[in-house]
């Protein structure tokens, strides 16, 4: 580097204000004494040249005055040019620091880059859950309104009775607009494959409130609304999907909920409201059959006006309660209307603890990504001490040098944060291939948005800098003369690089540990779940969930959807390659009760098992549950009746109920004595059912807010002949594959009624394969974050043994002169070695158990503290760490000791 | 009146200085000294002046400075003149040519006046 690249590189300020005036003065005294100089040559005396010279130059306070301010605007410029010229000469030096050693600025770069990749793209997930905002205008003003009374509870966010609705209207003070909506599934026919669909029935605030434009067509308009016309429009979805987005799709019929509707417009892309949104068509403000208007219920969504405070809004919805509830104090006591913020509270998500735990991996990941650059430009600093020092003697201050190793690894990490975010990106967009999200709230939207990138690039730049700022520190704290004499112990010293890198390494080995912990445990408990034998082959049971156009089939919903399924089993039995069918579904009524009880009373009468008739031994609604059976069940599942007897002709509508219960459930509500002859209740105002058989337990794999457990709860087992179920599952068995088995029960479905539509499921086995679809998705995710976090632990071991080595060449040289065998100074180095591995390993499964027992929901089979699991991975950390470090260490031993003597 | 009187001069300043450094680096004093042998001792009443002047110019980029030692073994700041100068030279001479022309033709000139 030539004196004026050093000069540039290092950036001595060539101009300050004083500077500036002392060079003036120094020209301005030159000039009269070269004119003092002439006219003495010239025959005047000393002091008269002196004067006349002065007196010729003129008034030169006032002539300095004028080229200082000539020079003080360039002053100005140079030094703002001086600081941009400072960074791009940093910059421009550090990337021939990069181009100088390839290997560095790779391995320093993959991991930056990875560890951003990771954080941000499960960081893009978090914010969808907890950030991200709805996506309507003036969201912020967009609230649900909802009611609450004592004796009453709903379940749904915004859930207000007709009866009330014109009252909660009367809030004009604190609402723009408040609008009524509500959602509802329907059949789409259309060609063979029936579909479900998501309506939104809209009232005419509804369009303006949320602002709704056509993409294509036109809205519906509010008379229409107001004459509830059969017109529609569809999602963007619905339209590329179904109609090939053919802007010919409108005028075109939608037959739904059996009434044929016109499509007038196509919403735009992604609208969804509040969940998934595929029609929006107008709401029928009137009680649903059977119910009165203080049964029915609606939702309602209220626009603040420009100021008004959530409070305000309460205020005034809190007189209107009381007018509501002055219409009847018994049916309205405690009456309370309350605004809720974001349309519904997020965190009732059950996939909300995902999240978190993996925006824990993701950190972990970037931070151990951190200390290993950390330890490589620690390492660096340290090979760099005579370079430092040489700068350090040309005059670079100590900031100038901090500034030059910070503006180093911020460029690593600006770089790093470009290809990180191109990774996320990519991440994020597979994971969505494989996990789309319709049917999420309409505010789970995951990209990559400035939220994202904002917090990706601060949380980097501040790991970077901690990461660059102590070699930075450490690099400009040292001895010049020594280290410019060349002696090793000068400069930033081996000794203190070593201290930083052990330090960043224990830290890095911990987290490893930790998450190859968390992922072993998952994986291991992903094996159990898929070796567990339930007591019969549920993968080759076909499965075939079917749903009905309920709004099509009227009051006797149930009943049809139930004949429609029984008759479809009935084809299939006589089907080759058919060997066994029946069908199950969770209890709706008894068919000698009406299809809607009024939900007052349903809702006054929570379903409970109540054996015996006594209530005081009642069985809560969520610990237990009733499936309607056809005949064949048991047979199909190879489920063997223990005592008593099947469901036989004998058992239908009218006659005494009955009703079997499996093992567990009779020894639970009976005991050791016999449960044949007892009476059973599902409510406490429902018909008295007779046990008349045991049968053995269905074992069934469940995943809940608790564990997984293989309990196979209470179950009450009815005829299908006596009771009915909404929503009925075909099962059947045959020779062939249960794939072939599953498409001739859809095929009989449809042919019994083509719009029904079914679910995903192939087999009862998928059931069970969705409930540990987390283990899965999670164990595989952590555990090959895991993998890449044990493959940066070698490297920084590697790394720090191999610098440290290298460092002490001439003091192994010594030994193996005074006779240290290999041996001696191998044992040496791993013992080294050893005690931070040690300490980063102990570390890590001290975190390991904290990590484990936040995943404790998602293992099964192994406990959160298996030893099992601990001690396999400590031993693999240990042999991969003694590899790691005696590759290094070995190499050392066979140096020439002369040759060792001679490195420094 | 003034206004254009000083900037005739330092126009003219400018230029003689370039001319001056045209034919090679000089100190402050040099740029004097050529300036007061060219015009015979015309035009620099204060030479100090002269300082502003070159400062100036170095400021337009039309001359770089350097410090450097001088025959006499002394500090002295040296001007040379950048190729930006030269052109500036080339372009302004005939300009300064034209005008001083003009004046002394007038000056020279009857009193009459034209037809």
């Amino acid at each position: 580097m030539s004196i004026h690249g050093i000069r540039r590189a290092l950036r001595i300020p060539r101009f300050t204000r004083r500077l500036v005036e002392r060079e003036i003065d120094d020209e301005f005294a030159d000039h009269i004494a070269r004119r003092a100089e002439q006219l003495r040559a010239a025959g005047m005396t000393l002091d008269a040249a002196r004067a006349e010279a002065e007196r010729r130059f003129g008034d030169a306070r006032a002539l300095r005055g004028e080229c200082v301010g000539i020079d003080a605007a360039d002053l100005r410029r140079e030094n703002v040019m001086d600081f941009l010229d400072n960074t791009r000469s940093d910059v421009a030096f550090a990337f021939r620091l990069f181009r100088r050693s390839p290997g560095f600025t790779a391995v320093a770069l993959g991991t930056l880059t990875m560890g951003i990749a990771a954080f941000t793209a499960i960081f893009s997930f978090f914010n969808a859950v907890y950030y991200a905002s709805l996506p309507y205008r003036d969201a912020d003003r967009i609230v649900a309104i909802d009611e609450e009374r004592q004796s009453i509870r709903f379940f749904s966010f915004s859930s207000v009775s007709l009866e009330a609705l014109p009252f909660v209207r009367g809030a004009t003070r604190s609402f723009e607009r408040i609008s009524a909506y509500g959602t509802n599934s329907a059949t789409l026919v259309i060609g063979h494959e029936p579909r479900p669909i998501a309506t939104l029935d809209v009232d005419t605030a509804f369009i303006p409130l949320l602002a709704l434009s056509p993409q294509v067509g036109r809205l519906i308009t509010a008379d229409e609304i107001a004459a509830d016309a059969p017109v529609a429009m569809i999602s963007d979805v619905l339209w590329r999907s179904t109609f090939g987005g053919d802007a010919s799709v409108i005028g075109r019929r939608l037959t739904m909920r059996g009434r044929d509707y016109t499509i007038v417009g196509v919403l735009p892309p992604g609208f969804r409201f509040p969940w998934q949104t595929d029609a929006i068509a107008p709401l029928h403000q009137a009680p649903e059959p059977g119910l009165t208007a203080r049964e029915t219920t609606i939702s309602l969504l209220g626009k603040l006006r420009p100021g008004v405070t959530r409070e305000d809004a309460r205020t005034e919805l809190g007189v209107i309660a009381g007018r509501i509830a002055a219409i009847d104090r018994k049916a309205y006591r405690g009456e309370r209307l309350v605004v809720r913020d974001e349309m519904l509270d997020r965190r009732t998500y059950q996939f909300l603890p995902m999240p978190s735990l993996f925006l824990g991996a993701g950190l972990f990941l970037l931070l151990i990504a951190c200390a290993n650059v950390g330890n490589l430009v620690f390492a660096r600093a340290a090979e760099r001490a005579g370079e430092m020092a040489i700068r350090a003697s040309l005059g670079a201050g100590r900031g100038r040098l901090v500034r030059l190793a910070l503006t180093e690894t911020l460029l690593l990490s600006a770089i790093a944060a470009l290809f990180g975010m191109a990774l996320a990106q990519a991440l994020v967009k597979l994971w969505l291939h494989f996990v789309p999200t319709t049917g999420f709230p309409s505010w789970f939207h995951v990209a990559v948005d400035w939220r994202v990138v904002t917090f990706a690039v601060v949380t980097t730049a501040v790991a970077t800098i901690a990461v660059g700022l102590s070699p930075a520190l450490a690099g400009s704290r040292f001895d010049l003369v020594r280290t410019l004499k060349g002696a090793s112990g000068g400069g930033i010293s081996a000794a203190s690089a070593m201290r930083g890198s052990k330090r960043g390494l224990v830290v890095q080995l911990a987290l490893s540990v930790a998450l190859f912990v968390g992922g072993a445990l998952l994986l291991r408990s992903y094996q159990q779940l898929a070796a567990v034998d339930i007591g019969y082959p549920a993968d080759r049971i076909a499965l075939v969930r079917s749903f009905y156009d309920v709004t099509a089939y009227g009051s006797l919903r149930s009943a049809r959807a139930q004949q429609a399924a029984e008759n479809a089993i009935r084809r299939a039995m006589v089907m080759p390659g058919v060997t066994g069918a029946a069908i199950r579904g969770g209890f709706s009524r008894f068919r000698t009760e009406p299809e809607t009880l009024s939900r007052a009373a349903r809702l006054a009468e929570r379903r409970q098992l109540i054996p015996d008739g006594d209530t005081t031994r009642a069985v809560r609604r969520v610990n237990w549950e009733s499936q309607v059976v056809s005949d064949g069940f048991f047979d199909l599942l190879g489920l063997r009746i223990r005592s008593g007897r099947s469901f036989g002709t004998s058992d239908v509508a009218g006659a005494q109920p009955v009703a079997i219960v499996g093992e567990s459930t009779a020894r639970a509500l009976w005991g050791s004595t016999n449960p044949i002859g007892r009476s059973l209740q599902l409510r406490s105002s429902g018909p008295s059912l007779l046990v008349v058989g045991v049968v053995e337990d269905a074992r069934r794999l469940r995943g809940g807010s608790r564990g997984y457990s293989l309990d196979p709860g209470l179950i009450v087992y009815l005829s299908s002949r006596q009771a009915v179920t909404r929503y009925p599952e075909l099962l059947a068995r045959g020779a062939g594959s249960v794939i072939s088995v599953r498409r001739t029960l859809v095929d009989a479905l449809h042919d019994e009624d083509p719009t029904a539509y079914t679910g995903r499921e192939i087999s009862l086995a998928s059931q069970f394969d969705e409930a540990f679809l987390v283990t899965k998705v999670f164990g595989s995710i952590i555990g090959a974050l895991a993998g890449a976090a044990l493959m940066l632990s070698v490297v920084g071991i590697y790394g720090v043994v191999a610098f440290g080595v290298a460092q002490r060449t001439r003091e192994i040289g010594i030994r193996i002169a005074l006779g240290g065998t290999p041996d001696t100074i191998l044992r040496m180095i791993a013992g080294e070695a050893g005690r931070f591995v040690s300490i980063g390993l102990v570390v890590g499964l001290l975190l390991a158990t904290g990590l484990a027992r936040l995943m404790k929901i998602f293992l099964f089979g192994v406990s959160p503290l298996d030893p099992l699991t601990y001690v396999a991975v400590s031993a693999l950390f240990g042999v991969v760490a003694f590899v790691a470090c005696i590759v290094p260490a070995r190499r050392v031993t066979r140096v020439d000791p002369m040759v060792a003597l001679r490195t420094d | 009146m003034r206004q254009t009187e000083l900037n005739i001069f330092r126009e003219s300043l400018d230029l003689l200085i370039l001319k001056a450094l045209s034919a090679g680096p000089k100190h402050g004093y040099g740029v004097a000294e050529w300036i007061e042998r060219a015009t015979k001792m015309a035009l620099l009443v204060d030479e100090g002046t002269l300082y502003p002047a070159l400062h100036r110019l170095a400021r337009r980029r039309f001359v770089e400075t350097e410090w450097g030692l001088s025959d006499n073994n002394r500090r002295a700041k040296y001007y040379a003149i950048t190729p930006a100068g030269r052109a500036r030279l080339r372009t302004q001479a005939p300009v300064w040519h034209r005008y001083a022309d003009g004046i002394a033709a007038a000056l020279r000139g009857s009193a009459t006046e034209p037809a």
